[in-house]
C-alpha cells in the first residue's frame, strides 16, 4: 500500500498497482523504494484525488500506455472517447479543469488525454461569444485591440 | 515553466475556483494540447477571446501540432507545409483552407431547382500554366496542394525511328497552400529516364502514394506500369522525397511480367507502403518490394468491383454485391491461388424496412471514399452515392449513404487495451447514415475558359449539358434523412466525380483540402491519355 497526502491534508491508503498509473508516483516509488512515509501531493485535493483513484482503479490491471510519443505529433487524432471515460467525465466544469490538472501533474498520460479531448469536445464549432459564455471569461481586449484580431482575421470571414 | 503554472493555480485558487482565473490556471502546455484536437476555426474563435487565450493560440507550436492534425485528417502530404519557413499567420490560412473553402461553397451553394445562371459560381482565383509539354501521359496534384508529379516521353532529338521515347517523371512545386501560386516552380526536378527497364515502353497506368516512414517523414511513391512492345509489363516504383533545392528519385525495384494475357491491361496499381497491387482482369497481383515476395490472387469471377483498397495486409474490394477481402498476412510468395475473395458482407440495409440495398452502381457513377491518412487504415468511411441519369439533365436527386468497415474489436474505444491484431475475417460494415445531396459542378466550357465551380446545382441547363464532359468535383451540404443520425454533423465534403454518362476519363486532378486543380489548358482528345497540350493549375481560394 501507498500513502497519498492531499493539499487539504487527507491521507489516502492505496494498492501500489492501481496508482502506479501515474507515472510520478511510479518513478517516485522506485527511486525512494519501500517507505512508510506519506507522499504528498501539495497541488491535489481530497475530492480530486478520490476522482483519480476511481479512474485508476477502473483501469486497475490494464497494461499501462508504453509510448511516450506526443499524439500531436504524430497527428493521428479523433475525439471519439469510451463511454465509460464519456460518462466518468460528465462532472462540472471545475471538475474536469481539476481533474485535468491532477491528470498532468501526476502524469496520467491516458487521462490528461481524455480530459483534453472532453474539453475540446466542448468547444467544437463555438464561436468566440460562444466559448466566452462556455468557460466564463471576461474579455479583457480593449477596443484596439478587438479591431486589430478582427483585422487580422479578415481573411477568414467567408467570402 | 510548467512547474510555476502549478504553483500559481494553487496561489490563485482557493477552495471555490473565481472568475476569470478559471481558464488562466489552466497552463498554456495543457490549452495547446486541448486546441490541438479542436478545429482550427475553432482555434481562431478561442483566440479571439481573451488575452490569455489570444496568447495560447499565436503558438506555432500549437499551429504545427494543428498541421498535422489536419493531413491526417484529409490525407494530406506533409511537406505541402513548410511550418518552418512559414509565417504563423501563413500556416494558420493554410491549416483553416480546407474548412474555409467548404464553408465558401455552402455558402454559395443553390437548393436543387436553383436554374444554374443564379448560382453565385465560384471562379479561380489564381492560376497559371504549370507546365507546357506535349502528350503528358500522367498527371496528378499531391494530396496536399503543393507538389504535382508529370510522366510524360522524353523529347530526343535523336531519337531512332520505330523506338518510343523514354518516359521523364517530374515533381513541381507549386507552392504551399494557402499562399498564392508560385509564378514560377520553385522545385522542378526531371528524372530523364524512368523507363530504362522497358524501353521501348508505352505507358498503361501510374499511381502517386503517401508513405509515412516515420511520424514526421513522408514520401511519395509512384507506381508506374508500361508495356513493352514485345508484350510484356514493367512494373516499376519510385520514391520521391521533395528535398530542397533538388528533390530524390530512387527507382525503389522493379517487376517483369512476361506472360501478359493479350485481351488485358493492368487496370490499375496501388502502392501502400512497401506492397503494390496490381490488377489485371481478375487477377490481383501483390507484390512486396522490399522481402520481394509476390502472391497471385485469381480471384474467379467478374464482379464488378468498384473500388479496390490495398490496406498492410489485406486487399478489400467494394463491389456491387457486396465488399471482399482478401488477407496477405498469412501467405508467402503464392503464385495463382484461385480464390473467390472472403465475402464480407452485403451492404447492409438503410432501414429495417430496406431489405436490400439495391447496388447503386448500374445507375450511377462512383462512390467516393473520405479519406483517411493515406487512405488505408481501417477503420475507414466511405460514401455510396446514387445519382438517377435524367435525360436533358444530370442528376435529379442524389442519395448518398455512409458505412464505416472496422475491426469489430477496435470500436472498443477503451484507450489502454491493446488487443491483438483482429483476424482478417472479423470486419464489419456498418451503415453510418444515408443524406440527400445536393451536388457542385466544375464546368470548363468554350466560352469559360477557367473552369468555374457551381456549387450545390443538381440541375444542368442543355447548353452546358452537351459540352463535352462534366467533372463533378464537390459534394454540399447533405441533408440527413435516416433515422441513424450522425453524432456530428455532416458538413459536406469535397471529391473528384466522374460521370460515366459523359466521359471515362479522369480528366483533372483536384485537392478540395487546398482548393486546387490541375486542368487540361487545352481540348482533351477523345483518347484521354494523349494529346494534352499543358496543364494549367487553378486555386480557387487565395
Amino acid at each position: 500500500m501507498v500513502l497519498l497526502l492531499t493539499s487539504d491534508n487527507e491521507m489516502f491508503s492505496v494498492a501500489e498497482d492501481v496508482i502506479k498509473r501515474s507515472a510520478y508516483i511510479k518513478n517516485m516509488l522506485e527511486d525512494v523504494g519501500e517507505s512508510d512515509l506519506p507522499i504528498p501531493l501539495p497541488n491535489v485535493e481530497s475530492n480530486v484525488l478520490v476522482k483519480i483513484l476511481e479512474y485508476c482503479e477502473h483501469y486497475r490491471g490494464e497494461p499501462l500506455p508504453a509510448s511516450d510519443v506526443d499524439p500531436a505529433e504524430i497527428g493521428d487524432r479523433s475525439l471519439d472517447i469510451a463511454d465509460w471515460d464519456q460518462k466518468y467525465m460528465a462532472v462540472d466544469q471545475e471538475m474536469l479543469f481539476e481533474i485535468i490538472l491532477a491528470a498532468n501533474y501526476l502524469d496520467i498520460k491516458s487521462l490528461l488525454d481524455v480530459g483534453c479531448k472532453t474539453v475540446a469536445k466542448m468547444m467544437k464549432g463555438k464561436s468566440s461569444e460562444e466559448i466566452r459564455t462556455l468557460f466564463n471569461i471576461a474579455n479583457d481586449f480593449t477596443p484596439e485591440e478587438e479591431a486589430q484580431i478582427r483585422k487580422e482575421n479578415a481573411w477568414a470571414e467567408c467570402r | 515553466m510548467a512547474s510555476e503554472c502549478r504553483l500559481r493555480f494553487r496561489v490563485l485558487v482557493p477552495t471555490v475556483m473565481s472568475q476569470p482565473e478559471h481558464i488562466e490556471n489552466v497552463p498554456a502546455e495543457i490549452w495547446i494540447k486541448i486546441l490541438v484536437d479542436v478545429e482550427p476555426f475553432d482555434v481562431l474563435s478561442a483566440g479571439k477571446t481573451c488575452r490569455y487565450l489570444r496568447d495560447i493560440t499565436s503558438s506555432k507550436d500549437l499551429w504545427r501540432g494543428l498541421v498535422n492534425t489536419m493531413c491526417s485528417k484529409h490525407g494530406l502530404f506533409r511537406p505541402s507545409y513548410p511550418v518552418e519557413d512559414m509565417s504563423l499567420g501563413q500556416i494558420q490560412r493554410a491549416t483553416v483552407g480546407p474548412y474555409l473553402f467548404a464553408r465558401q461553397l455552402q455558402h454559395r451553394g443553390a437548393s436543387f431547382d436553383t436554374p444554374i445562371a443564379a448560382v453565385d459560381r465560384l471562379e479561380p482565383v489564381s492560376q497559371r500554366i504549370a507546365c507546357v509539354q506535349r502528350h503528358i501521359l500522367f498527371y496528378q496534384i499531391v494530396p496536399g496542394g503543393r507538389f504535382a508529379v508529370f510522366i510524360y516521353p522524353t523529347e530526343t532529338s535523336t531519337e531512332t525511328i520505330g523506338t518510343l521515347p523514354a518516359l521523364s517523371m517530374e515533381l513541381l512545386d507549386l507552392g504551399p497552400p494557402g499562399l498564392p501560386l508560385s509564378p514560377e516552380p520553385a522545385l522542378s526536378y526531371v528524372h530523364p529516364n524512368i523507363s530504362s527497364m522497358a524501353r521501348g515502353g508505352m505507358l498503361v497506368t501510374a499511381s502517386v502514394s503517401i508513405t509515412s516512414q516515420s511520424p514526421l517523414a513522408d514520401t511519395l511513391r509512384v507506381g508506374i506500369a508500361m508495356i513493352h512492345t514485345d508484350g510484356f509489363y514493367v512494373v516499376s516504383i519510385f520514391a520521391i522525397t521533395p528535398t530542397h533545392p533538388v528533390p530524390s528519385f530512387e527507382r525503389l525495384a522493379s517487376f517483369t511480367i512476361m506472360n501478359r494475357i493479350p485481351t488485358e491491361n493492368i487496370h490499375s496499381i496501388l502502392v501502400h507502403g512497401d506492397r503494390a497491387l496490381f490488377i489485371i482482369g481478375n487477377i490481383f497481383i501483390a507484390w512486396s518490394f522490399t522481402d520481394e515476395t509476390c502472391i497471385v490472387i485469381h480471384h474467379n469471377r467478374t464482379y464488378q468491383s468498384k473500388q479496390t483498397i490495398l490496406t498492410e495486409d489485406e486487399i478489400i474490394c467494394i463491389a456491387a454485391s457486396g465488399v471482399y477481402q482478401w488477407s496477405l498476412s498469412d501467405k508467402k510468395n503464392e503464385s495463382i491461388l484461385t480464390s473467390k475473395g472472403l465475402f464480407l458482407e452485403k451492404l447492409p440495409p438503410l432501414r429495417p424496412s430496406d431489405n436490400v440495398i439495391e447496388p447503386p452502381w448500374d445507375r450511377v457513377a462512383y462512390h467516393i471514399q473520405i479519406t483517411k491518412r493515406g487512405n488505408n487504415k481501417l477503420p475507414f468511411t466511405f460514401d455510396i452515392f446514387l445519382v438517377p441519369r435524367a435525360r436533358g439533365a444530370v442528376a435529379e436527386v442524389a442519395i448518398g449513404r455512409r458505412y464505416t468497415l472496422r475491426s469489430p474489436q477496435k470500436t472498443s474505444q477503451n484507450p489502454i487495451v491493446r488487443t491483438p491484431q483482429p483476424p482478417v475475417c472479423e470486419l464489419t460494415l456498418d451503415l453510418e447514415h444515408s443524406f440527400e445531396v445536393s451536388l457542385g459542378y466544375l464546368i470548363p466550357s468554350e466560352s469559360s475558359p477557367s473552369p468555374c465551380l457551381y456549387p450545390g446545382l443538381s440541375t444542368l441547363s442543355s447548353g452546358v449539358g452537351t459540352a463535352s464532359y462534366v467533372n463533378l468535383i464537390y459534394w454540399i451540404q447533405p441533408r440527413i434523412t435516416a433515422d441513424t443520425e450522425p453524432e456530428e454533423a455532416v458538413e459536406g465534403y469535397t471529391g473528384t466525380m466522374k460521370f460515366l454518362a459523359f466521359r471515362h476519363q479522369f480528366l483533372l486532378s483536384w485537392c478540395p483540402a487546398s482548393s486546387r486543380c490541375l486542368f487540361p489548358h487545352d481540348h482533351i482528345a477523345p483518347s484521354g491519355r494523349t494529346g494534352l497540350i499543358a496543364i494549367e493549375v487553378y486555386d480557387y481560394m487565395t
